[in-house]
């Protein structure tokens, strides 16, 4: 009896859950679903909770994520007004708008994504084609219109992906700015070039400062061993009239003993190591060879012969 | 189902069966068409997944080891009856000839085709795991599919059916042959089922993927055994007409699709290999009783468990009755109740824990952050300076979700959108400044700047995150021509350099100049210190002699001169002419008349 009871509570309990789980259906926040009757829509659920509807085959739902989302589209080369490519990459914040047309034009978030970033980087190619390099980049913040040029993207792409997609576009950002590679080769030459400059200045500069340094120095040199020099003789100077007054001094007290002594010191000093000297017997103290006795006082002059 | 336990038990399998069999010729025949239909089976498996529908897919794996199985029991049963008839034939040349053949082929023969078999299907499934087992699209095709399967596990149940009517003298491996054909009808049927529940929503849950990997390793391990079987028969000693019978029944098979279930089949193995009897142990029927009532406890157990969750210290969660908001505050970290599965959720996400987003850099980060080598992945490039300049940046992120609520329902894919913010907000913060600026401006003051103005972009999106700092890791020239900025800095250093230079070579001269200078100055004090003391020596001396004269002037005289003469003469080369020589008219005369003797003397020292 028991085992029975068992069979078919537990038999009915798995029915009861069949058809709980095909007559109902839970929608999570943030969601919508849409459901379809043999294929017609229905009905369209936007709030989150637990729903009725027939089970399958007769009503069929279709569950979207309707938050919001961000699609980075991909890297496009574009040319701008004044003729600069340029390679720009954008966000797009989109979200379910309209879930029938949505289901009925696109399907899923990868095709929706796929016919956005179509659309998108067409409209970039229109827009950007209005506006100048300097709109984008430029030191001169008055010219940069970024904000203006989204807007302007968003503008034009929001209208058809509302109707044609069901797709609701909050907003477009520019994400990355670059520039195409066979462009980058070239600004980093240019890049580059303008360093280069920047370091020979450096280095033509080192070079003046060490050289004006250097002239200085040479100059204040020079002019220290002149003042060093000049001190010296203005020293010796000095000292040469002190030693003048000396002997003048002492000489000048008897002039003509002064004379005969001077004379016989030069007498001393002019003959030099190797002359040779010629005397006549009458000289003093010659004079004792020829006459013993006679003694001549004014000795001769000795003449002097160099070989 | 009874009859097959009823041979077991009559017949265990490894008893050697009786030296003959009754004809069975015509079997051969329905196994070739069945090895042809297993393999027709792989092909239509392997086709359907390469148009995408991978729930087939474990089939290949089934039906290959399947094929092999009916085509070595096949030609077994064919050989056997060529032995049967040579001995009926009487003919001892053609018996020898023929049994010959059979030992042959039951032992290397066996041994090949199972480990060919086996490793087909394992390789297949090892193949089919690795390419992943993807949703099957839905739509007619999938359904035609799913109803055709079923069709094959309809035909499958009625092979098995009647091959278990086979008695085991015509057929011995017509058990095995069931438990083979019973596999491959469940095999079908789960797959038919599980295509078939793609296209009704019964429940979010992909019932088709998951029972395609439960029979993807049913697979494996029935040719898995297969292949041990083959490699066992090669090895193992043989006695008798043990090679008479291919080796068919699998334990895995047997296990999982025996009539009675699993139970019955794991006893029936035991019983037939180890001569066991379980089923009359207490313990084995208590459990047999009450399993029913086990399993269905065990399930209302894990049902109940759905009713508690964890959330773990750093996460927080939102509570979610039937997909809907039950309640504005978040669900704190430990022990919670919740009605079970499905009435109410809880979804966890790590909010304390600081998150990173790295810009510019995709990818782990290097060792080193040098500016003329490429950091890890992709180098970020922005264009600023009018256009004629490139900057790599490399910057990271550091947030934390602060709202769980809109974090969960403002974005599907909230990390990326503040990752596109934050590169919006770099791009709008380059783009008016060029290179020299950004590489010189403030870093601390941009970044503050930075995550302000990020904190607010991500409030204005109400994303629900916290911008806890905004880290520029690196921000510098493209690495192409890093080297010629670093060059700059290099001739900056040695403009530096040239002048130190100088001004060493001006701290050596000039003291050395001061030096010399010094010096000459102190020679002319010396030679003049000199220089007086002589004029004062000489004064002195002049005065000394003035007062010796002074006594007797003409002595003084005298002795003076003499002495002056004597040290002027001293070593010279001296000729003393006597005075009184003359000359006149070319001939040298002297005058004797006024002097005494003669003389003309010359004298040499």
């Amino acid at each position: 009896m028991a085992p029975i009871l068992v069979r078919w509570t537990t038999a009915l309990a798995v029915v009861i859950v069949i058809l709980a789980s095909g007559m109902t259906f839970a929608l999570r926040e943030g969601h919508v679903a849409v459901v379809t009757r043999f294929g017609a829509p229905r009905m369209i659920v936007t709030d989150a909770g637990l729903h009725a509807k027939w089970p399958w085959p007769i009503e069929q739902t279709l569950t979207l994520d309707a938050r919001n989302r961000v699609f980075n589209s991909r890297f496009a080369e574009v040319l701008t007004h004044d003729k600069k490519n340029i390679v720009l990459r954008t966000f797009v914040v989109w979200s379910v708008g309209n879930p029938l047309v949505f289901v009925q034009a696109v399907g899923d978030l990868a095709t929706a994504e796929d016919r956005l970033d179509g659309l998108v980087t067409n409209a970039k190619n229109a827009v950007l084609g209005q506006y100048d390099l300097a709109a984008l980049v430029s030191t001169d913040p008055a010219t940069l219109k970024i904000p203006e040029i989204e807007g302007a993207i968003l503008a034009d792409v929001q209208g058809i992906a509302r109707d044609r997609f069901g797709v609701t576009l909050h907003q477009v950002g520019l994400k990355q700015l670059g520039l195409p590679p066979e462009n980058v080769s070239f600004v980093f030459e240019q890049m580059r070039t303008e360093r280069r400059q920047f370091a020979a200045r450096y280095r033509a500069e080192g070079d003046r400062d060490a050289s004006d340094l250097r002239a200085q120095t040479d100059l204040e040199v020079a002019r220290v061993l002149a003042d060093g020099q000049q001190k010296a003789a203005e020293i010796r100077a000095q000292a040469e009239a002190q030693a003048a007054r000396i002997y003048a001094e002492a000489q000048g007290q008897d002039p003509d003993l002064y004379r005969f002594l001077r004379s016989l010191e030069s007498l001393k000093t002019v003959l030099g190591g190797r002359a040779t000297v010629v005397l006549r017997t009458d000289a003093t103290p010659f004079s004792l060879l020829t006459s013993l006795g006679s003694s001549d006082e004014a000795g001769g002059t000795p003449r002097r012969n160099r070989k | 189902m009874s009859a097959v336990n009823e041979t077991i038990h009559a017949e265990p399998v490894m008893d050697p069966l009786p030296p003959h069999f009754e004809a069975a010729r015509h079997y051969t025949r329905w196994l070739s068409v069945g090895a042809g239909a297993a393999l027709a089976l792989a092909v239509i498996a392997f086709v359907a997944q390469l148009f995408g529908y991978d729930t087939p897919a474990p089939l290949i794996a089934y039906a290959l080891p399947l094929a092999t199985v009916l085509y070595a029991t096949g030609r077994m049963t064919r050989l056997r009856d060529d032995a049967r008839q040579s001995r009926e034939a009487g003919d001892g040349r053609l018996v020898t000839m023929a049994q010959t053949r059979l030992e042959g082929f039951g032992r290397e023969g066996i041994a090949v085709a199972f480990s060919v078999g086996g490793a087909a299907g394992l390789g297949a499934s090892v193949m089919v795991a690795r390419g992943g087992i993807e949703a099957t699209p839905g739509g007619t095709l999938t359904v035609l599919l799913g109803l055709a399967f079923g069709g094959v596990a309809f035909l499958s149940l009625v092979a098995s059916r009647a091959s278990t009517a086979i008695p085991r003298r015509f057929l011995p491996e017509a058990p095995g042959l069931a438990d083979w054909l019973r596999g491959l009808q469940w095999l079908a049927l789960l797959t038919g089922v599980g295509l078939l529940a793609r296209t009704v929503p019964l429940l979010s849950l992909d019932w088709g993927r998951w029972l395609a990997f439960v029979l993807l390793a049913l697979s494996a391990l029935c040719a898995l055994e297969l292949w041990i079987r083959g490699a066992w028969h090669a090895l193992r000693t043989r006695s008798g007409w043990i090679e008479g019978e291919v080796p068919v029944r699998l334990v895995t098979l047997a296990t999982v699709f025996h009539g009675r279930g699993p139970l019955h089949g794991v006893l029936d193995i035991s019983e037939g290999h180890l001569g066991l009897s379980l089923r009359s142990t207490w313990a084995i029927g208590f459990v047999r009783r009450s399993l029913g009532l086990l399993v269905a406890g065990l399930a209302c157990l894990l049902w109940t468990s759905t009713a508690l969750v964890v959330v773990r210290p750093e996460e927080q969660g939102l509570r979610l009755r039937f997909g809907r908001l039950a309640s504005a505050v978040p669900v704190d970290p430990g022990l919670h109740l919740k009605r079970p599965w499905p009435f109410e959720t809880v979804e966890r996400y790590t909010v304390r824990r600081a998150q990173l987003l790295s810009l510019g850099y995709a990818g782990p980060p290097k060792d080193s952050l040098l500016w003329g080598r490429a950091h890890a992945g992709e180098e970020y490039q922005l264009l600023l300076g009018d256009g004629r300049e490139l900057v790599s940046v490399d910057a990271t992120v550091t947030y934390r979700i602060r709202d769980v609520r809109a974090f969960a329902l403002a974005f599907q894919n909230p990390r990326e959108a503040l990752d596109a913010l934050a590169y919006r907000l770099l791009l709008r913060a380059t783009v008016a400044t060029d290179l020299d600026h950004l590489l010189t401006a403030d870093r601390a003051p941009f970044a503050r700047r930075f995550t302000a103005d990020l904190q607010r972009a991500s409030d204005a999106e109400g994303l629900g995150v916290e911008i806890l700092h905004v880290g520029f890791v690196s921000l510098h020239p493209p690495v192409g021509i890093a080297e010629a900025y670093e060059d700059v800095v290099s001739a900056e250093i040695e403009r530096e350099t040239r002048a130190a230079r100088a001004r060493v070579d001006r701290e050596t001269a000039l003291p050395a100049a001061e030096a010399d200078a010094a010096r000459e100055t102190r020679e002319a004090e010396g030679e003049s210190a000199r220089r007086l003391a002589d004029a004062r020596g000489a004064a002195a001396g002049f005065l000394a002699a003035r007062s010796a004269a002074r006594a007797a002037p003409e002595l003084f005289r005298f002795r003076r001169r003499l002495e002056a003469v004597e040290a002027a003469l001293a070593d010279r080369s001296l000729f003393v002419v006597d005075h009184r020589l003359q000359s006149g008219s070319g001939a040298f005369w002297i005058d004797l008349r006024a002097a005494g003797p003669d003389t003309a003397k010359t004298e040499k020292r």
